[in-house]
């Protein structure tokens, strides 16, 4: 019998023998994992993946879709990819919207799960034919957009394309997975993908699902879709996330100098006002998207005639972290992180983090100095080749500093490997314990407990246990938004969360959850992400921040310090909230 | 007295301004009294700004780049700086 949204099964791909197979997902596993990033996770719990090292044959890659996708819910055309990460070593779950989710999930699959080793390049195709592997000698070396363009011309229009960049082929540990001009981008998913000898997964096919109630769906997408023009996201229209550095500037809280200051001289230019000013821009949206977020401008100089991609985060970590002032050396940075196809934050919280170490005489590399544009360029360049110091830079900050030694750790800007995105955690203290807490390491996109600092509900400069509580909260929604899925920009719009949300899925699967069915949905999701790392191997000690960001004053802000005890009280208030014991275990394994 | 309204974000998308610098017979001054009078001189952003006598949801306020405040009773005195943002950050 079918489940409304759901195709009810999953197919198996392995990359070694191009064989496939199919296994059934019940609804029960649904009503649990629905899809996105908790059906990935379920499905790495369910085939043992934590055993694996990630770049390994034997490891496993998902990638999940979700029973919104395909309906007229906007921002709904999203898919998860979901493995152990070869930054962390612990769990690693990237969103995506593009057209690959919609074909993705018309191959008639819920999941995805590609293992094995190709002995030689190839591209693996599921779609309405027998699932087969193919040569991709002729795609190996090209940029994860030309490969793309190379398929396109290969394929039908109904296929679609996740494929990697070099430095996916290349193993860099922070490797993106693109489709059209989208990446699943931060924890080296692309790295994943690379070891297997996979160029891309090629999908498309004709299997739709069916809708419990599809008036009411239709009539509330609507609803949503009205909304999505409101002011709740009326930022994200206009401006783009860009507007955010300008505040952050302002509050101190904006990383630079590699976490030495919270504020950086030339923000000004950075403002999407500036940056509209002094070129070309032209908006686009995600596929099945009414907001329209995505702002890209004209690159002044150079040969490329393609617009770049701007939000707060590339502007940030190539930008103030690395303590580069000019704008036309950022664009260029952030467009060659497309290029290659290599996460951004951690690229420049990885230069950045190098750039200290030549400043304190810990890495003979004179060129590579805060502020050069030209030598930021250089070091992006040079992790796409793994020539000279690029073969470092390719590791990620916490290996770097791994090899380095001289206690350099104590100033690589990550948390469990993973580098840190553009909050300053001793200006944002929920968003720390955010960061310290969090599955993947430090992120933004798994918990917002930044929205907790940026209110009247808490001191942002003084963390309690009473606001780590708050963060377990906003952790939680963006565990139903990974998982159903739809892209957070739309959360504004809604006002009773867990009661809209679960709305929408009643739309779709007929399953009557309320409010409370919803909560009790995110914390089984979070405890199903932490047991994957348990398995891992994750102890309560990697639940912190790097020593620098402990026990002293933000440079330029006197009275933005966490010491270690309040971080400590916070994550125990944390653990507790979820039912966790105090250090951070569960009490019981769920998929025993 | 004076008090300084720094505009971020869509506030000063909508205001066409960085900041303004306004002067108040009296001090303290509510938040509420602050907000009217910029309302006033930014209709498009006043529209947004107060949903009746509450802040609306989609405007952040922070006092002199610490705390955030949004109750309207909030007591404003001369010198202070009043910085109003979108919400949301991310990205």
């Amino acid at each position: 019998m079918s489940i409304f949204g759901y195709h009810g099964v999953y197919t198996t791909v392995d990359a070694t023998t191009g064989t496939s197979s199919q296994s059934s997902i019940t609804e029960s596993t649904f009503r649990r994992f629905p899809g996105g990033s908790a059906l990935g996770t379920h499905l790495l719990l369910k085939h043992n993946a934590w055993q694996h090292d990630p770049l390994s044959a034997e490891s496993s890659l998902v990638f999940a879709f979700s029973p919104l996708i395909g309906s007229p819910l906007t921002t709904s055309a999203k898919f998860a990819v979901v493995s152990r990460s070869p930054l962390t070593g612990r769990l690693n779950d990237s969103l995506a919207s593009s057209s690959f989710a919609l074909a993705g999930k018309k191959s008639g699959n819920d999941a995805i799960l590609i293992t094995g080793k190709a002995e030689s390049p190839c591209i693996l195709v599921i779609d309405d034919q027998q699932t087969r592997k193919l040569p991709a000698d002729h795609l190996w070396g090209l940029s994860a957009e030309d490969a793309e363009a190379s398929l396109r011309e290969q394929f039908s229009g109904d296929h679609h394309f996740a494929v990697i960049g070099s430095a996916g082929e290349q193993q860099v540990a922070y490797a993106t997975i693109s489709h059209s001009g989208r990446h699943a981008g931060r924890g080296g998913s692309g790295a994943v993908l690379g070891a297997k000898n996979v160029k891309a997964i090629v999908v498309a096919g004709n299997q739709r699902t069916q809708w419990a109630d599809t008036d009411g769906l239709v009539k509330r997408a609507k609803q949503l879709s009205k909304l999505s023009f409101g002011p709740a996201t009326e930022k994200y229209r206009e401006l783009g996330t860009a507007a955010n550095l300008l505040v952050f500037n302002r509050l101190h809280c904006l990383p630079t100098r590699n976490f030495q200051r919270g504020s950086f001289a030339n923000s000004d230019q950075f403002s999407p006002e500036a940056l509209g000013a002094a070129r070309d821009k032209t908006r686009s949206s995600c596929a099945a998207c009414t907001i329209g977020c995505t702002h890209l401008y004209s690159i002044n100089s150079g040969t490329s005639n393609r617009n770049v991609r701007i939000e707060y985060e590339n502007i940030y970590a190539l930008g103030p972290l690395c303590d580069v002032q000019d704008p036309e050396a950022v664009l260029q940075a952030s467009q060659l992180c497309d290029e290659l196809g290599i996460d951004t934050i951690s690229t420049g919280g990885t230069i950045a983090f190098a750039m200290e170490c030549v400043e304190r005489g810990l890495l003979d590399e004179p060129w590579l100095r805060f502020g050069d544009g030209a030598a930021l360029l250089k070091a992006i360049h040079l992790i796409g080749t793994g020539a000279g110091l690029g073969k470092l830079l390719r590791l990620g900050s916490r290996a770097m500093a791994n090899i380095i030694g001289h206690n350099s750790i104590a100033f690589a800007p990550q948390v469990k490997g993973l580098e840190i995105p553009g909050y300053e955690p001793r200006a944002l203290q929920t968003m720390a314990l955010g960061f310290a807490v969090g599955t993947r390491g430090a992120d933004h996109n798994r918990s917002g407990a930044y929205e907790i600092d940026f209110s009247d509900t808490a001191d942002r400069r003084n963390g309690t246990a009473s606001a780590a509580r708050l963060a377990v909260d906003t952790e939680d929604k963006a565990a139903i938004m990974d998982s159903l899925i739809l892209c957070k920009f739309l959360r504004g719009v809604f006002i009773d969360y867990f009661a809209e949300t679960a709305e929408l899925l009643n739309l779709i699967t007929g399953w009557g959850l309320d409010q409370s069915a919803m909560q009790n949905m995110a914390r089984g999701i979070i405890d199903a992400k932490k047991e994957f790392n348990i398995r891992c191997g994750w102890t309560p000690v990697e639940d912190t921040l790097p020593q620098r960001m402990l026990n002293s004053a933000l440079q330029d802000d006197p009275e933005a310090r966490l010491d270690t005890q309040t971080l400590q009280t916070m994550i125990t208030a944390y653990n507790l909230e979820r039912g966790w014991t105090a250090d951070g275990y569960l009490d019981e394994m769920l998929s025993k | 007295m004076f008090v300084t309204i720094e505009y971020f974000g869509v506030p000063r998308q909508k205001t066409g301004v960085s900041s303004d610098s306004l002067s108040f017979a009296n001090s303290p001054t509510s938040l509420f009294d602050v907000l009217t009078e910029i309302a006033e001189r930014h209709t498009a952003f006043g529209e947004q700004c107060l949903t009746g006598d509450e802040l609306s949801r989609e405007t952040i306020i922070n006092l002199n780049g610490d705390q955030f405040v949004r109750s309207l009773d909030t007591q404003v005195v001369n010198g202070d700086h009043i910085l109003i943002l979108s919400t949301d950050a991310g990205g």
